[in-house]
């Protein structure tokens, strides 16, 4: 396969926990995320990797999406580390829910440690064509 | 135009105290390394070599040993199949890698073992007998 770019370790950033202090134990990261608009919806795409589907939680807390992933792959705590580049830790992020959003209609899936969240807009906003007429 | 980035977004501000609290890594220091990271543990009979490249198909990775060291490669290519967009925000990795792990022990290679759950990759790679971990046995001399 022709790649031009060649891919770079971005370091994985912490969770502040001086704001989400209820996560004070453990190591969280902010996941890396993608956000995609098109005029019919809003996509993100989020590396969660060690995530199964049924431990990545998605919640609309007041105006905001609030998604936490718990890790279960990944590490084995009987193995003897030799040498480590990265840790292993769980997610959390919030991303601010604009009015345009239709939140009953939200859709998350996870496949190979990869969050996709795509979430359709109020009718009201989406693309309309407007019927020309003839002068009566 | 849904204005998802423009809104506060919780844990994002760089803070001098969050310095503190980074995660302590044994060799790595932020920058330019070669993607993707590792995590290289062994057991009593294995060497275990892990990263996490979600996102991926075990088919999309080339895995083989060359000569003591492993050499992981492949291509992750993000925003496949979104069209008729834009982007906020791109901060996930797309592009190829190419990696070679040289090994602390020697191992067999014809019996190593690649697998891909939720994103991470593990290899293991059987010790050879001679790098086991072995008892030595200890004659005790009574003076």
């Amino acid at each position: 396969m022709a790649v031009d770019q060649e891919m770079k370790v971005t370091d994985k950033r912490a969770v502040d926990t001086d704001i989400h202090q209820e996560l004070r134990s453990g190591n969280w990261y902010v996941p890396a995320t993608d956000i995609y608009e098109t005029p019919e919806r809003v996509i993100l795409v989020m590396d969660m990797p060690g995530v199964c589907f049924d431990c990545a939680q998605v919640n609309i807390v007041d105006d905001e999406l609030v998604v936490t992933g718990h890790v279960t792959h990944g590490e084995d705590q009987d193995d003897y580390v030799l040498y480590r580049e990265y840790d292993v830790g769980h997610y959390h992020r919030h991303f601010g829910l604009p009015p345009v959003i239709d939140r009953t209609k939200i859709d998350a899936m996870m496949a190979e440690g990869v969050l996709t969240i795509t979430m359709p807009k109020v009718e009201e906003v989406k693309p309309k064509r407007i019927q020309v007429r003839a002068e009566a | 135009m849904a204005n998802i980035v423009g809104q506060e977004e919780w844990g994002q501000r760089p803070r001098q105290a969050e310095q503190h609290r980074q995660p302590i890594r044994s060799r790595a220091s932020g920058g330019q390394r070669v993607f993707p990271s590792i995590i290289v543990s062994a057991t009593d009979d294995q060497l275990i070599v892990r990263c996490e490249v979600p996102g991926m198909h075990l088919d999309n990775f080339d895995i083989r040993m060359a000569g003591d060291s492993l050499m992981i490669e492949g291509s992750r290519l993000t925003g496949e199949g979104l069209e008729g967009g834009w982007y906020h925000r791109r901060e996930r990795e797309s592009g190829g890698f190419s990696r070679a792990v040289r090994l602390p022990a020697e191992v067999d290679g014809d019996r190593a073992d690649a697998s891909y759950v939720a994103g991470i990759l593990t290899v293991t790679l059987p010790l050879k007998k001679a790098a086991k971990p072995r008892q030595v046995p200890v004659k005790v001399v009574e003076a």
